[in-house]
Parts: structure tokens; C-alpha cells; sequence
């Protein structure tokens, strides 16, 4: 079996195991039923006691075949309002940038806490859309706004 | 003039008192060193093998556990002859002291009545510290680290899931309490073939670090945030979580046994 399979395994036992309250990551499903361990759906509960509380926010994790060598690639939904995320939905993160900060003994649990981290502090440095971006660093009110809105659509009861 | 008619002025014994001659022969034979530490020498190598060829024997036979007063016995008897090496190792240094030159090579009459003034008159040499002081600067440094192994495989039979405690810190504060690790980082699975870097102290499993690290290659630790570059050359097999490794998957087993046993 591979590295990246049996660390996939091993990610998933762990999870089961324990995991940060609030949070939820499971590979998903083939047409066939069976499981594909490359392929995460996640979702990062926002910070209590931030405007991202009310809100759980989808993610999905691609590993490459070389992982944990390289990185998984991370996506919220398509136009998610952040500034550090791309139109795409893909997470401008260091520590999910290979030639940044990754180290192949970051876990899954690493990535989840990084990106909730990441909600409520943006990196104003390195903006990756001109909505969010602008709005947070010169329309703070609209941030706020838009935030809170986008919070609705994603809530914390499914 | 006879001797019972001849009377020194004091009668009190010199403070200095010369060697008898006869034992001088015997004071010498004292410095005969050589074969004495060849012996200890010989006999420090045979238990360092004898105690690595035990532990790898275990390690090889999955049925066998390690038996701590083998391992106790291995230790004492090592301590022992470290201990009766620095012993010759001082009296060595004694030896070449220039003190003890003076009092070896002193050629004197006997101690009798007639010479008696002439003791008196010498003035009483001071023994040097040297004599005093516990000499423990002869340990190299290949046995302060079998000796600090197997304290180490001591501790982690017992207790393979705890970090080991540090003898001294810079602090002078022992640290404890904390747990080790038994899984490679890369794999989150247990270690079989754990490898450590000498660089930073991580350990890895073979195969995964290996799968990271190519031939020639220099790479960043995988650990986050560790500063180190990696060559393979910077990895070897860290036998002492190999020892944690197997009494952890002995004690797990011991567990489920008893808990089948009462069930």
C-alpha cells in the first residue's frame, strides 16, 4: 500500500478517535459505495464569539498521490467571501502552500484548526479576491455585513 | 660509643616517617598498572557485548521479554568496573604526581635512634590534593553512552510510553511527566524500523522518511517548524524506541490477555 494510503487510514482512524468540537471531515463516497480516501468533505465551525459563529463552512481536501509529501489542495464553495480565498473557493493558507510552510507531519486536524483560525483573522497581505479584500480593508461595516449574511447560509444545524 | 649510651634530643616519633624497606617492593608493585587495566579494559568490552547481543536476542525472538535483572546486573557490573578503572586512572595520576616522585625516590637510612634528629629535621612533606580527590574523568565517551543506554532501555521496559528523564537540565530542574510518541509522524501508524535524525532528534519510520528523502538528496525535516536539513546520511536505526515499540506491543497484549481472563 502507499504512503498516502495508509496515512489517509490512519487520518480517518484518528478522527474517529477524537476531534475538535464542532467539527466534521469524512473521505467521500465512489458511485459504487465505496469509500475514496483522496477526497474529503469537511466543515470548520466558526469561532465563538466572532461574527463566523453562527456558521459551519464546507470545505473539500484533494490529497495528491504524493501526499504527505505535498500538500492537499483545500476549497471552500465557489465565490466564499473571504479575503484570502480565491474566486475558486481554493484557501490561500502557508501552511497549504508547498513551497511555504507545509511539512509532510501536519495533520488533518492541523489543516481544520488552521483554516477556522484563518476566518476571523485574514492575512490583508496577501489578498486573493477584490470583494472581501476591499471591503475588509476599507469598508469594515460591509464586511462585517456580508460575513454575517454568508454565516446564514451555512448554518450550524443541518 | 653504643647505642643505649647515645640519646637524641627528642624522643618523639618525626613527623615525617620513612617507608620501611620492605615495603617499598610492595608500595612499587602498587604502580603495576598495566595488566590490571588491560583486564578491567577486556571485561568492559565482553559486558557491553554480552548486553547488546541479550537485547538483540530478545528483539529477535518475539516470545522472549527483557528481563530487568539481566539488564540490572549488565549495569552494576559495568558501574563496578568504570569504578575500578578510575581508581587505577588516579592512582596513575598519583604516580606522576612530582610530590610523590620525591617520596618514592627518597633514598633514606632506617628510622633509629641515631638517625632520629636528622628526621626531625626534615620538614614534613604535604600529601598533594590529588590524593583526596575522586577521580572521575576517565569515563570516554563510548561508555558514557552505552552506560546512559541502558539506563534508558531500563526505564522504557517498564515504562515505553514515557519520556525519558533528563539527568541534568541546564536549569538544574528535571523534566518528566511527558509522553513519547510511538507513531511515525508521516504514516500516523506505529513505528517498526524507527530512524532518527541526528540533527533535530525526530524519528522516523524507515520506509516513510525514505519515500521522502532521496539518495543524495538534503531536505527540510518534515516536522513543522524544525529548522534542520535532512540527508539520509543524517538518519540511524534509534534502537531505543525500537525497545519501546516492542514492550508496548507486549504490555497491549498482556492487557487483552487479562482482560480475557477475567472475562
Amino acid at each position: 500500500m502507499s504512503l498516502c494510503n495508509i496515512r489517509l487510514q490512519q487520518e480517518r482512524k484518528q478522527w474517529r478517535q477524537s476531534h475538535p468540537y464542532g467539527f466534521y471531515a469524512k473521505p467521500i463516497k465512489d458511485k459504487d459505495g465505496s469509500l475514496n480516501l483522496t477526497v474529503w468533505t469537511a466543515g470548520i465551525p466558526g469561532k465563538p464569539g466572532t461574527k463566523w459563529e453562527e456558521g459551519i463552512y464546507p470545505i473539500r481536501l484533494e490529497f495528491p498521490l504524493e501526499y504527505p509529501s505535498k500538500p492537499p489542495k483545500v476549497q471552500f464553495p465557489k465565490n466564499f467571501y473571504h479575503p484570502n480565498v480565491y474566486p475558486s473557493g481554493t484557501i490561500c493558507l502557508s501552511i497549504l502552500n508547498e513551497d511555504q510552510d507545509w511539512r509532510p507531519a501536519i495533520t488533518l486536524k492541523q489543516i481544520v484548526l488552521g483554516i477556522q483560525e484563518l476566518l476571523d483573522t485574514p492575512n490583508p497581505d496577501s489578498p486573493a479576491q477584490e470583494d472581501a479584500w476591499k471591503s475588509f480593508t476599507k469598508d469594515r461595516a460591509t464586511y462585517d455585513l456580508k460575513v454575517r449574511q454568508q454565516a446564514k447560509r451555512y448554518p450550524k444545524q443541518q | 660509643m653504643s647505642e643505649s649510651e647515645y640519646l637524641p634530643s627528642k624522643l618523639s616519633l618525626p613527623t615525617y616517617v620513612p617507608l620501611q624497606r620492605t615495603l617499598v617492593k610492595e608500595y612499587e608493585s602498587l604502580f603495576q598498572l598495566r595488566t590490571t587495566q588491560n583486564l578491567l579494559q577486556q571485561q568492559k568490552k565482553q559486558i557491553t557485548e554480552h548486553c547488546d547481543n541479550y537485547i538483540n536476542f530478545v528483539l529477535d525472538n518475539d516470545k522472549l521479554d527483557f528481563d530487568e535483572n539481566i539488564l540490572t546486573n549488565c549495569l552494576n557490573t559495568f558501574e563496578n568496573l568504570v569504578e575500578s578503572n578510575n581508581e587505577i586512572e588516579k592512582l596513575k595520576s598519583i604516580q606522576d604526581h612530582p610530590d610523590i616522585k620525591k617520596f618514592a625516590s627518597r633514598e633514606e637510612n632506617d628510622c633509629k635512634l641515631e638517625t632520629l634528629d636528622s628526621f626531625h629535621n626534615i620538614t614534613n612533606d604535604q600529601f598533594p590534593d590529588i590524593i583526596k580527590q575522586k577521580h572521575t574523568d576517565a569515563l570516554v565517551q563510548a561508555d558514557f553512552d552505552f552506560h546512559k543506554f541502558l539506563k534508558n532501555v531500563l526505564f522504557v521496559i517498564k515504562k515505553p510510553e514515557d519520556q525519558l528523564i533528563e539527568e541534568e537540565e541546564d536549569d538544574g530542574l528535571a523534566i518528566s511527566g511527558g509522553k513519547v510518541s510511538l507513531k511515525d509522524p508521516l504514516t500516523l501508524d506505529y513505528y517498526r524500523e524507527p530512524y532518527k535524525s541526528l540533527k533535530c532528534n525526530h524519528i522516523f519510520e524507515k520506509s516513510s522518511i525514505l519515500a521522502n528523502l532521496r539518495p543524495n538528496q538534503i531536505k527540510q525535516c518534515p516536522i513543522e517548524a524544525c529548522d534542520s536539513s535532512l540527508s539520509i546520511n543524517d538518519l540511524v536505526l534509534d534502537k531505543l524506541m525500537v525497545i519501546r515499540i516492542r514492550s508496548f506491543k507486549r504490555m497491549e497484549r498482556k492487557d487483552d490477555a487479562d482482560i480475557e481472563a477475567v472475562v
